[in-house]
């Protein structure tokens, strides 16, 4: 997994890791989550979204996605898979984490890309805030539904 | 000890991390609970910080923890507001 301060080159990060399968892999899932222009600010607000701050605890971060990519791959018999997620300021449409799987085939490697997503999103610390049009910076608020998806994966 | 804090924590308590000498507020073990106990009365901003502690979570040595957990003279202790990455 890859922290990246700057911009994520999507596109060269995506040919890296499909140049990299074996033979073997018959299919490569990627996911690409983005910053999208919705605000935690009151719905009668007049702010848009400017960007977001992503924050994170160095150290224990990355030992957590190592330890969620291990833990998926008892799971899910994929080939490999790869991590990278922004630090730091992202802009509005621009990207924030970028998750591939390979597998052999389709199923393993969309249900760890999901796995993946949905263990990042409650046990990687990272913290988002957001800065609004009207001068206001504001932390987002964590989604319960995040939790749930988590939990789903423990039933 | 030193002691780390992130997200709104960190807003509220006015700085990123503090070194605490456990023997500052405890003779004896003391559990992170004691310890978010002890923090609460350095200022204001620690009180506010800890007020809603049902929302945040423990890390001992960048391994998440329990409220429960001892303290140990040398850890490393992050409280954590829930996580919002991705």
């Amino acid at each position: 997994m890859i922290l990246h301060e700057e911009a994520l080159a999507v596109g060269a990060c995506m040919e890296a890791f499909m140049l990299r399968q074996t033979d073997e892999c018959g299919a490569i899932v990627h996911f690409l989550g983005r910053t999208r222009q919705d605000t935690s600010a009151p719905a009668d607000a007049p702010t848009t979204l400017l960007a977001l701050e992503l924050e994170h605890y160095p150290g224990m971060t990355e030992q957590q996605l190592a330890r969620m990519l291990a833990q998926a791959a008892e799971q899910f018999a994929f080939l490999d898979a790869e991590i990278h997620h922004r630090v730091g300021r992202v802009g509005v449409a621009e990207p924030i984490v970028l998750v591939q799987v390979a597998g052999r085939h389709r199923k393993e490697a969309i249900q760890a890309v999901d796995f993946l997503m949905d263990w990042l999103k409650t046990d990687a610390p990272f913290w988002k805030s957001e800065y609004l049009s009207d001068g206001q910076r504001m932390w987002t608020p964590a989604k319960s539904q995040d939790q749930q998806n988590r939990e789903n994966w423990q039933r | 000890m030193r002691i780390k804090y992130f997200g709104w924590m960190r807003q509220y308590v006015g700085m990123p991390e503090e070194v605490v000498d456990l023997a500052e507020f405890s003779e004896t073990s003391a559990t992170i609970s004691e310890l978010a106990d002890w923090l609460m009365t350095r200022s204001a901003g620690h009180a506010r910080a800890f007020a809603q502690r049902d929302q945040l979570r423990v890390a001992i040595d960048r391994e998440f923890a329990e409220w429960g957990d001892h303290c140990r003279p040398q850890a490393e202790i992050a409280f954590l507001p829930p996580i919002t990455g991705g």
